[in-house]
């Protein structure tokens, strides 16, 4: 199996890298463009809900400061998806121990959810929104990650930082917690 | 059939669905579809799914760029920061070696004081069997006195011999070498003893 669109990405990442290495800032622009949109989404689909586009911010600065450090053996996407969960994770742990959040387990992931039913067009959507609410959080984002932002399970491992092999099962795991909703 | 019996394929559904498979694969996927009923259902699920995205989050490009690190140039003449390891390393090992540096300096110090008393008495046996003159027994101070002779040379009237230790009373290289005895070998803007410097009328030298 060939992900040539992965492929053309990862080579044109890395030449803007090599780019704004040298110096040249339009590159960092190409950048953000790029990869802008998907941190948003990917973003949203994680619960957040406020402050989407400072944590996009965050996410960028966190990667632009270690850009050097940045290893092409894994896509520039899913580099900067590992940063931002971290930093979703982050936040929700100090959120935690501030008090404004019991904790963040499993029971939690409707709620979180909930955020997307108003922002989905149609009917269909909207349940197909409600039965995503359903899963686990290690669903979700697998489910996320490999439906609505097309990752490879190498890559979701990679994000997760877990093995191929759970990421499969998770997935499948939300395939059927979730035709199983829409099938009530 | 509720389960897919191909589940290969059935790992492929997401990536045929976001069109990131290649033509032979998606097309092997397809005959996969005609056959399964399961992986028809998924195909269709996934679909919805993929559908099922956020509203779109307005966001500021160019604030975000601007907010970001510039890139930092490479400097080859300043050390990096992966050389100031090594730097904080080799004080950490200076500091420790140096203990031994002052052992050694001080060996070095015993050795010059202990050759210059060795020279100093090998002089005095030498100037005793030999009282005519040091030019034929240390070649350094020989080819010291052919170069200061050949400048002094220039200079008409005044022809330079060299006095020996012969020239010194009993009392005087005794005191000499009560100096080379106390001294420590420490002090190196000491002057050195200097031989006298007479002046003989005519002549020049050989």
């Amino acid at each position: 199996m060939i992900h040539a669109e992965q492929t053309d990405d990862a080579s044109v990442d890395g030449a803007l890298i090599t780019q704004w290495m040298a110096g040249d800032e339009r590159a960092a622009t190409a950048i953000v463009e790029r990869h802008a949109g998907a941190l948003a989404r990917f973003a949203v689909r994680l619960g957040v809900n406020g402050d989407v586009d400072e944590l996009v911010q965050e996410t960028f600065i966190r990667a632009f400061s270690a850009l050097a450090s940045f290893r092409s053996d894994s896509s520039l996407r899913t580099w900067l998806f590992t940063i931002e969960r971290r930093l979703v994770i982050d936040r929700r742990r100090a959120t935690a121990r501030r008090g404004r959040e019991v904790d963040i387990d499993d029971g939690h992931a409707a709620t979180e959810y909930d955020a997307l039913d108003a922002l989905v067009a149609d009917e269909a959507a909207q349940r197909m929104a409600s039965a995503i609410g359903r899963l686990t959080r290690m669903q979700r984002e697998v489910f996320t990650l490999r439906v609505q932002e097309g990752r490879s399970y190498k890559e979701i491992a990679e994000i997760l930082e877990s093995s191929e092999g759970a990421a499969r099962v998770h997935y499948h795991n939300a395939m059927r917690v979730v035709k199983e909703f829409l099938d009530d | 059939m509720t389960e897919c019996r191909t589940p290969e394929m059935q790992d492929l559904l997401p990536d045929y669905v976001s069109a990131s498979l290649d033509a032979t694969v998606a097309a092997l996927v397809e005959q996969h579809l005609s056959t399964c009923d399961p992986c028809r259902d998924d195909i269709a699920v996934l679909r919805v799914a993929r559908a099922v995205r956020p509203k779109a989050v307005t966001l500021d490009v160019a604030q975000i760029v601007a907010n970001l690190p510039r890139p930092t140039p490479v400097l080859r003449l300043v050390r990096s920061s992966s050389e100031a390891a090594p730097i904080v390393a080799s004080t950490t090992t200076s500091a420790r070696s140096r203990p031994r540096r002052r052992w050694s300096a001080s060996v070095w110090q015993v050795a010059a004081a202990v050759g210059v008393m060795i020279v100093g008495g090998t002089s005095m046996i030498v100037a005793r069997n030999s009282p005519n003159s040091l030019t034929g027994v240390r070649s350094g101070d020989a080819q010291l006195a052919e170069a200061a002779e050949s400048v002094l040379a220039r200079t008409p009237g005044v022809s330079v011999s060299y006095g020996d230790l012969g020239d010194y009373s009993e009392a005087e290289l005794q005191h000499m070498l009560d100096r080379l005895e106390k001294w420590d070998g420490t002090s190196s803007a000491e002057p050195l003893p200097t031989l006298p410097v007479v002046s003989t009328p005519g002549g020049s030298a050989p």
